[in-house]
């Protein structure tokens, strides 16, 4: 077996879930329970993300190296962005011993919600060398306007 | 051998020198063994293929990774949680190690090098005449 790293915002994530589960049925109860996404309940890292924005976008950008274009899934639904999918470890370590292990490993997570002017049908992404952005294009009402004023 | 390919290497300077003041991270690596190689595997999110560079001087390997620059200079920040830079490290190898059969290669931003032992100190069975 081989060593895992202690990754403390495991433990968050821990922490979120079980506080999830204690207040379930008090929100199935009225009516204000969430359905939970399977990947989320799997999850045992999430990768580190940036966001930018300019006007006419916004940019999330997440560290996902060492892992296959096709094992990174990002969907969107009633608002929430999530980006999830799995590390394996590599092959030529399988039967090797560790001396450091810094690396996280398995399923991860990772959601957003996003505000409202954004064009739902427009998400574009992007991997590359590891990094997967993200475009969200703003809808043109939620672009600054430069209105002129002229003075009679 | 008389054709000479890659000429313009010889002319090009080494990445170390190019951004040895920029500011810098260390990447998380994974460090492990087995019977024949010791493996070093590195997390380089944001490097190509053409930004990468191993050094090795006196027994020390030093990865170093230039991350590609970004199109976003304009943007305003939201959330930062990534941090900036790009990436050097260095070992000390071993004695076990045979320098002249390491291997590297990068995928998606992860660095794998695979450090072959020296054949004498591998595991061996020996014959009983």
């Amino acid at each position: 077996m081989a060593l895992i790293k202690w990754n403390p915002s495991r433990e968050l994530l821990r922490v979120e879930r079980d506080l999830n589960r204690l207040f379930k049925p008090f929100w199935d109860k009225f009516g204000m329970g969430k359905t939970t996404d399977e990947n989320y309940e799997l999850a045992s890292w999430a990768p580190l993300a940036d966001i930018v924005e300019n006007n006419n976008e916004y940019l999330v950008k997440l560290d996902i190296p060492g892992v296959d274009k096709k094992d990174v899934k990002v969907s969107y639904s009633n608002g929430v962005l999530s980006v999830s999918g799995e590390r394996k470890e590599e092959k030529e370590s399988k039967d090797a011993n560790y001396y450091r292990c810094e690396r996280s490993y398995g399923k991860y997570y990772r959601s957003f919600t996003l505000p409202e002017g954004i064009k739902e049908d427009k998400i574009d992404a992007e991997f590359k060398n590891g990094t997967l952005t993200i475009v969200i294009p703003k809808a043109e009402e939620s672009k600054p306007k430069q209105i002129d004023i002229k003075v009679n | 051998m008389t054709e000479v390919k890659n000429n313009s290497s010889v002319d090009k300077k080494s990445l170390i020198d190019e951004i040895i003041n920029q500011p810098y991270r260390i990447p998380v690596v994974n460090i492990a063994e087995d019977e024949n190689s010791f493996f070093i595997v590195a997390d380089m999110p944001g490097v190509s293929k053409d930004n990468i560079e191993l050094k090795l001087e006196n027994s020390e390997l030093t990865i170093i990774g230039k991350v590609d620059s970004d199109r976003n200079n304009s943007h305003k920040l939201i959330l930062k949680e990534k941090r900036n830079g790009n990436y050097i490290r260095k070992f000390r190898l071993s004695d076990l190690i045979n320098q002249s059969q390491i291997e590297a290669k990068l995928e998606n931003g992860q660095l794998t090098i695979i450090l072959p032992k020296k054949e004498s100190i591998k595991p061996r069975s020996i014959e009983i005449a």
